[in-house]
This record gives structure tokens, sequence and C-alpha cells, in this order.
């Protein structure tokens, strides 16, 4: 992908735009003006656009009328029209407010995902619903595939505030009752609650035939700790304190880390359900990325 | 354990302060909000123990580090039973080879019995045996020597005249002592232990580490004592004689009785009184002459005897600059050299007047003509011509024949009047100049240019200032030093001065004296064999308090006086003696002159302006120069060789033990020397190396603990 399109990306460089549908088609946009050729268009049968032919391009898309006419070789892309369910789940616990140095706080990297996936959707005309939750559910808004459905999903995320603490479980088993329709839950959370529990609750949704995407954000200083002195660290969620120095814990730190981020990868992929942590100081791309390889399997 | 310094241990209270900064401090931290907590308690707990004891073993370290600083300048010795091994030897021999040794004690001297116990000793040494010799007055010293060799350097010592010195012994000693590896030091100290060695083993800055020390007292067996001539002076010229101060002293036990005797070297027909006060006594003993004025010498009370001389026939002997004087003690005793003293004495011309002209342009000098009186009428000034003349009337013939021109403003003088005055000064005249304006004119630059003017007045600074308390030292022209000293004495640092001048001093002028804040008080040139001196206040008012005060006569007299017109020439053997000759420096530009040294060998001697810097005197008796005119000098023997009793109980064992260490690895047993006064061998371990070296580690440790603890 390109360096200037990877520029929209940048989380840092979402942050600065005025409102979230901004957000969402600038990111959405970046990201597929960086792909070349583009692997997700041109198989469905709604006309959409011309583009102009590169090489590599498949020859089966080459529009020989145009050609006829022009000299020119065009490329005709065509819309896809699906009729998948997405839910997505957005954590707005207190623990989302964290924000480790230069990067934006977690809940806000996860609303710029949670706004550009519901784009991307709306645009494929995929009914989408936005759960928000912390101890319990605090808003949802139902699926639906309207192109207007757009706005009420980005103005709940406009004006989420972290707050509470995070029963992760409770919320999964409350929205596997809610889901009638089987389609696809994407959890975006930091997973700060019991594995255990988390796992029985992605299991339950599973039960009910959802493809479930875990977002896993968490910010570079929760992975890295590359605090230096003495800190006081202090829990936003139970207040709890410990007083250490960072530097001389780090090793262990990382290594623990390490282990939980390996111990959740491994427990939902034999789950069959797809992982992709995100680094709040890394863009969105991957995240958009992990999203359409989930979506093409299920094409 | 003992301690050279305990009460440096009480330092080890300040132990207080890191514990209570332990106590009280509080590490300082930073807040920052944050999730996964979880992760950091795990490994949180441990570390948190671990830091606990590092902190304690930190706080450990620096009460270590205080303690054994208070311990390191307490310096530790520790009492150690020395070991029965037997490192290679090396035996030191530290030989009193002063001129007090040749203290002559029945029908050998104490120098020679020295030696014979030295031989002994060597003689029972082990065959493998190293030595070294070291003589104390001479400084010589030899390494590395065999026996037989050392039996030949021994042989080679002889009595010199100066005083035992210890630098030499104890510098070379802590260097062996650095680079002696596996090997044994033993010293032997031989001497008279006379006053003044115990006081040169007093001074030693830093005691020197051996392995064993054993010391002689070689002393003269009977009681009789020593007499000497310790020191001689002119006292006066009066009515034509000549007054000398002559200090004798018996060191005895019982009165004795002496005649003292002066000749002057191949001036037979010079004569010389006898002491005053002395008598004429029945026949003496210990042959003195029957008939012969005598007189009583108490026991360890310096006397002090006067003899006087006629001074006509001294000065018609031959016009010479210098009367050698050679006082002779009788009857002789043990040690000769102590009974003759040599003083050379340069006499003052018998028209000896001094006319002083001051040139003046209103009524300012008052003050000034009044301590001229005063100094003449107590004699500081002999036959004072004071002329006062008005610097608009200055002529020629006021200047003809003045000895001091003094000039109470910088005057503006035409050319040939400033050619008058340089003929003054280059004949051994002296030009005093006050300020009291900025001059302008070019006849003053050219007074200036010419170096009769020693600074030229700039710019006047009204500012309070003092006067240092003495003038400066080491320059080279050279002021009445008796007026100097009563100045030290009236307190003139304490004295206001209402201000003083900038100038610009000529080239080759010296600055005499300063003022408080450094600036220049007076500013001298030699010109010729004469002197130009620039006070750089007014003589009326700016002086301000020190023309009021008592101080003012001795600084006229600093001004104009002459430095002791009897020039007395003696100085001690280990002494290098520097005269002070005007007449050399009046003829001519010369660098150097040859002079003849007391064994009649040949050298020369460094003249700068009117000083004369003789070489090392090479024994006891007269120098002299060889150009004309011809000076002689003195040179006698050291104060502290004169006295040979013995020391008191126990200071012989106490000087010894404060100037040595010994370490605890005893070398092998040495010769018993002398065996009713062979001290103890000490065994006292010096400590404080090691501490030194522990201080050294735990800083290190602490820093490095320190710097883990920040991670």
């Amino acid at each position: 992908m390109a360096t200037s399109t990877r520029e929209y990306l940048d989380p840092v460089f979402l942050s600065k735009l005025a409102n979230m549908e901004l957000v969402a088609r600038c990111a959405v946009e970046g990201f597929f003006a960086g792909l070349h050729p583009s692997p997700f268009q041109g198989f469905s049968v709604e006309y959409s656009d011309h583009r102009q032919y590169h090489p590599g391009d498949e020859v089966k898309f080459v529009d020989w009328k145009v050609y006829a006419r022009s000299d020119r070789l065009y490329i005709k892309r065509f819309q896809q029209e699906t009729n998948t369910t997405v839910y997505l789940l957005l954590d707005a616990s207190r623990s989302m407010a964290f924000r480790g140095g230069q990067s934006v706080r977690k809940i806000d990297y996860a609303c710029f995902l949670a706004a550009a996936l519901s784009y991307l959707m709306l645009q494929q005309c995929d009914s989408t619903g936005l759960v928000l939750f912390g101890e319990k559910i605090r808003a949802q808004i139902p699926p639906a595939s309207k192109r207007t459905h757009l706005n009420a999903l980005l103005q709940m995320l406009e004006h989420v505030e972290p707050a509470g603490r995070t029963d992760l479980a409770a919320v999964l088993h409350a929205v596997a009752e809610i889901g009638k329709r089987r389609g696809l839950v994407i959890l975006i959370s930091d997973l700060l609650d019991d594995q255990g529990d988390i796992l029985k609750g992605l299991a339950h949704l599973k039960f009910l035939k959802h493809d479930v995407i875990v977002y896993h954000v968490m910010d570079h200083q929760e992975i890295h700790l590359d605090y230096e002195g003495l800190i006081q660290f202090e829990d936003l969620e139970s207040k709890d304190k410990v007083r250490t120095f960072p530097q001389s814990i780090r090793g262990e730190y990382q290594r623990q880390v390490a282990a939980f981020l390996q111990d959740v990868k491994k427990t939902l992929r034999n789950a069959n359900m797809d992982y992709c942590l995100l680094d709040t100081s890394e863009p969105l791309d991957h995240a958009l990325i992990a999203y359409l390889a989930r979506r093409r399997r299920r094409m | 354990m003992t301690f050279l310094q305990w009460t440096f241990l009480l330092g080890a209270v300040a132990v207080i302060g890191p514990i209570v900064a332990h106590l009280l401090g509080k590490p300082r931290f930073r807040r920052v909000p944050f999730t996964m907590l979880r992760f950091l308690r795990r490994g949180q707990s441990q570390r948190y123990s671990r830091r606990q004891l590092r902190d304690l073993l930190i706080l450990l370290l620096r009460c270590a580090i205080v303690v054994l600083i208070a311990v390191l300048f307490a310096q530790p010795l520790l009492y150690v039973r020395a070991e029965p091994t037997k490192p290679r030897s090396v035996h030191w021999l530290a030989l009193d080879d002063s001129m007090s040794m040749a203290y002559r004690d029945g029908t050998q001297t104490l120098f020679d019995r020295m030696i014979g116990m030295s031989l002994d000793y060597i003689r029972r040494a082990p065959e493998d045996a190293t030595f070294t010799v070291c003589g104390l007055a001479s400084g010589r010293m030899s390494h590395g020597l065999t026996k037989a060799q050392a039996l030949v350097e021994i042989k080679q010592l002889k009595p010199l005249p100066a005083g035992a010195k210890f630098t030499e012994l104890f510098s070379t000693l802590k260097q062996a002592g650095k680079a002696a590896q596996g090997e044994a030091i033993s010293l032997l100290l031989l001497s008279d232990f006379t006053p003044s060695v115990l006081q040169a083993l007093e001074r030693v800055p830093a005691p020197a580490v051996v392995n064993a020390v054993h010391y002689e007292h070689v002393g003269p067996r009977d009681t009789a004592g020593n007499t000497a001539v310790l020191s001689a002076r002119v006292s006066s010229i009066h009515a034509g004689k000549l007054s000398l101060d002559v200090t004798v002293c018996h060191y005895g036990a019982a009165e004795r009785q002496c005649t003292l005797t002066g000749r002057s070297p191949g001036k037979a027909n010079l004569e010389i009184g006898l002491p005053v006060g002395a008598r004429h006594a029945s026949p003496l003993q210990n042959g003195v002459p029957s008939g012969a004025p005598s007189v009583t010498l108490a026991p360890g009370q310096p006397r002090v005897l006067r003899l006087e001389m006629e001074l006509g026939s001294a000065r018609q002997s031959g016009g010479q600059a210098c009367w050698p004087i050679e006082l002779r003690l009788m009857p002789n005793d043990g040690l000769d050299a102590d009974d003759t003293y040599r003083l050379a004495v340069g006499l003052p011309s018998d028209t000896a007047q001094t006319s002083i002209v001051v040139v003046h342009r209103g009524e300012e000098t008052f003050l000034f003509e009044t301590a001229l009186q005063a100094l003449s009428n107590s004699g500081s000034l002999p036959g004072l011509s004071l002329k006062k003349v008005q610097e608009d009337r200055l002529t020629a013939s006021d200047l003809a024949g003045a000895d001091i021109v003094l000039f109470a403003s910088v005057p503006q003088l035409p050319d040939y009047q400033v050619g008058a005055l340089k003929a003054v000064v280059q004949q051994g005249g002296r030009l005093v100049f006050f300020t009291n304006d900025v001059p302008q004119s070019g006849a003053v630059k050219q007074l200036w240019g010419e170096g009769l003017l020693p600074a030229l007045p700039e710019r006047w600074v009204a500012q309070t200032t003092y006067p240092e308390p003495r003038p400066a030292a080491g320059v080279s022209l050279d002021l009445d030093s008796r007026a100097a000293k009563s100045l030290v004495n009236y307190g003139v640092d304490r004295i206001a001065l209402k201000g003083h001048w900038l100038c610009e001093p000529a080239a080759p002028a010296e600055c005499l004296w300063r003022l408080a804040g450094g600036a220049p008080f007076i500013y001298g040139i030699a010109v010729g064999s004469g002197l130009s001196l620039l006070v750089n206040t007014s003589m009326d008012g700016s002086l301000g308090l020190l023309a009021k005060s008592p101080a003012w006569v001795a600084f006229c007299r600093y001004l104009v006086g002459r430095d002791d017109p009897v020039r007395q020439f003696c100085f001690s053997a280990d002494e290098r003696p520097v005269l002070h000759v005007p007449e050399y420096a009046a003829r001519g530009p010369r660098t150097t002159i040859a002079v003849e040294n007391c064994d009649g060998g040949r050298g020369a001697a460094a003249v700068r302006g009117n000083r004369v810097f003789l070489p090392a005197p090479t024994g006891l008796g007269w120098m002299k120069t060889i150009d004309e005119p011809v000076v002689y000098v003195g040179i006698n023997l050291p104060s502290g060789e004169t006295d040979i009793r013995p020391p008191a109980d126990g200071a012989i064992a106490d000087a010894v033990q404060r100037a040595f260490i010994t370490d605890t690895r005893e070398g092998p047993v040495l010769a018993q020397v002398g065996a009713t006064h062979a001290s103890p061998v000490l065994r006292r371990k010096p400590l404080w190396r090691y501490v030194a070296w522990a201080v050294i580690l735990l800083l290190l440790l602490d820093a490095a603990l320190a710097n883990r603890l920040r991670r």
C-alpha cells in the first residue's frame, strides 16, 4: 500500500477530522485507493463505474465496447450486493479511555474502526447494527441496510464516552439473545475481563452460527510498558494502585502480556473465530483487511 | 589496634546522616492511569522485596563508608606479632656526620666512635646483607653496597660544618619502601642527638615505614661540656671606636673561665680590646695563660661580651671595603670549630654626613623637615645638613654634594638641571619624589624617560586606602631594613591614606611597596649606584593620618635612610651567602666577579644590582672577592652544632617513635650495637592503606547498586 494513502488510515490523522462520516469515508476510501489492483470489486452484477486498465487486471473485465469506440482500455466495475447482517459490538468501558503517549485513546481508535466498517458495510448493502456496552449494553441500533442508516450509526459513535467496568461475557450472552438472524459479529474491545468468561460468551455466538471477528484494541504502552522512573499506576476501572519502577519489571511484563495475547489468539483460532490485535499507534488497514478477508470467505 | 589521630573517630557520628535520610526519604513518583495492573502485580511483589533488600544493603554500605572514612582519618595501626620469617635484609646506616660529632671526647672524637660502631655493625651483619650508607649532614648516600663496599664507604665519611638533615633520608626511605619486594629494611641511626638533630627529626612531614629501627646515642662521656662563640655583631660606632657584641655560651655542667681574644687575619698592627668586664685572674686551669683577662661563664646561659677597637688604625690599614675580624675563645675544648668566630665588617666613611636638599613649591614640607630633624637628633642621620630650596630657584650649586634630593612635587626642571640631578644619583645619591598633581610639561617626561623618575603620575584616585603591612619582599632594591621593620611595629596597614595616583611606571622600575588593593604605593629605580623613589601621594595632604602618626618618622627614615652603614658579612656554613655591596653596582654592568672560597679554591659570584650571590661555602673560614674592593665573608659553624649536651631521658625514643613506623615483617636480628641504649623494635602495622582501598571499593559498589536501583 502506498505511503501517501496510508496516511489517511493513521488514527492520529483521523482524530483531527471534523466528523465521524468524514472519518469513515476517509479511512475506507484511503484504504481502497491504496489497493492495486482491487481484489474486492468486479465480481458482482450491478454496474458501478469504469476505471482505466492497469497491467495485471483480468482481461475478462475489459469493456471491449468502450475500447471499440475510444481505442482505450477500461475496466468495468460492479457494485456488490449482499444481505449479510453485521453486529458491531463496541466496548465502551472505562478501560477503553486509556491513552499512552502520543497515540489516540483506545475508544477513539475503536470508534474510527467501527465507523469505517459501518461505512464499508453499508456501501455493500449489508445490514449493520451497533451495540455499545460496558458492564451491560448501554445502547444499541438494530441492523439495517439503508444508506441513511449510516448517519444513525455515526452519530452514536460520535458521542461515545467510556464509562463503567467491563463484563464482556454478560454482554455477549445478551447479544446472542438479541441477534436472532445469524450474521457476522464484530467485537471491538480490549478484552480486559476474565478470559474464560469471554470465551464462553463468544462460544455462545458461535453456537448460534454467527461468524465472529474479534478486534483486540490495545495501546502501545499496554503491550510494551515503555515508561521510565518510579510510577504509581492506577487502574482506570478498579482504582487499584501499583507503585513500581517499570524498567525493572518490563521484561517480565512483556512476557506475560505476550503469553496472554498468544493464549487469546490460540483460543479464538481454535474456536474458528478471527482475531486481530490492533495497536492504537498503527493505521487501521490491518483491521479492514481482516474484515474483508472474513467477508470474502462468507461470499 | 590503636589510632594516631583518634579524635577523627568522632566523625563516625555522621553515620546518623544516611540513616535519617533513609528513614525520612520518600521516593518521588508520578501517577499514571493504566489498565493491565494484573500483569504489573505479578512481577512487582518479588521485585519489591528485592528492592527493599537493596535499599537496606545500600544503607549499610553508606554507613560503612562514613565509618571507614572516619577510621581512615584516624590512621589506625595494628599491633601484630612479628613473624619469624627472614626476608632479604637491607641495612640502612644513617650516620650523623655533622660538625658536632667532631667533639673530642678523651682520646677520640664522637665521630670516630660512631665510625667504629658502624664498622662493627657491618662486620656482624650476615654475609649476604646489602647496605645503604647515608650521611645526614653531607647528604651523601650510597645504595646497594656489599659488606666490603660498605666498610670502605663508611671510612670515607668525615665531619662537615653543617647540621644533620633528614629530608633526603626519609624521601629515599619511602621510595625504597614502595620498591622493596620481599626485602626487610633495618635502619641503624647513630648520632649525638643534639637538640638540633631532635628538632630536625621532629620536623619530618610524615613517618617512614621500615621493618626495624635501632638507634644509638653517640654522646660525650665526660660532662665538661663545650664552650662556643655563638654570634657576633657590630653594636655601635662611637667616638672613633667600633663596639662588637659577642655572644658566648658554655654547655657544661659547671662554671668555666674563658678568655676571648680578637685578631684580624694578615693585619698584625690591629688591636682588639679585651671584653668589657673581663678581669685579670690568678693562674687559670685548662691551659689559659696566666695573667690573661678572663670571664666566667655560667652553664647553659649565653653571655654577651663587648669588645671595642679603635677605628683609626683600621681605616689606615689599607682602605679596604671590608675588615675581617676573627674572635677566638680560649682555652680549647673538645670542639675547636666553634671556638673561633669570623665576622667581616664593612666600615662607613669617617666623614659620614648626610646632605639633604628639599625642593618645594610652597610651605608643604613642614612635617617632613620635622621628621628629618628628629632623625638627626636620634643619630639615625649623622651630620645632617638640610637645605630647603624653592623649585623655581633651584640651581646646580644647590645639588652639588647632595646625598638626597627630595621633591615635594614632581618638578618641571630644565635640561641642565636634569643633568645635575642625574650626576647626584649616579654617584650614589638618592632622589625622592612626592606627587601633588599631574605634571604636564615635557620636562617631566624627560625625567621619566631618562629613568630618573620611576613612574609618571596620570590620574588621582580619591579613595581612602591603606598601605600593606610591610614593603614588598624579594625586590632587588633595598631601602632601610630597620626602618621597614619598625614600620611594621607601628601597624601602618591600619593608617588611612586619602588616596593615591595611578602612575605609568618606567620600564626597569620596581614596586617597593603596595597599597592594600594592590595598587603601587612606592616605586623605585636604580640609577648608577644611586636610587630614585616615587611616593604616589602628596606629602602634605594625601598621606593623611600617616603624616601625623608616630610612624611618620620611621616612614621618612625608610625613604631617606641608608641601610646600616656598618655592613656585617658572616654566614653559617649551611647557607648561601648573599652580600649587599653597592660598590660593585657602581663599577658598571658586571654580572660575575671572581671569589675565593674557604678552601682556597676559586669560583664566580653573580652580581645583580647591588647584591652579590656567592657560591656555597666549602667549609669554615673566610671567603673573599678577588676583585677590588675586596669583601671578606666569615663562614661559621651553624648554631645548632655547638650544643652537644645529652638529650633528656626518653627524648630520643619519643622522636624516633614519631619519625618511624615499623612494619610487621621483622628483619633479621641485628647486631646489638651499644647494648646500653639499644631501642626496642616497634611492630605496628599501618592499616590506613587497606581502609582507603575499602572505602574506594565500597564507593564503587555503592555507585553500582544505586545505578541498579534506578532501573
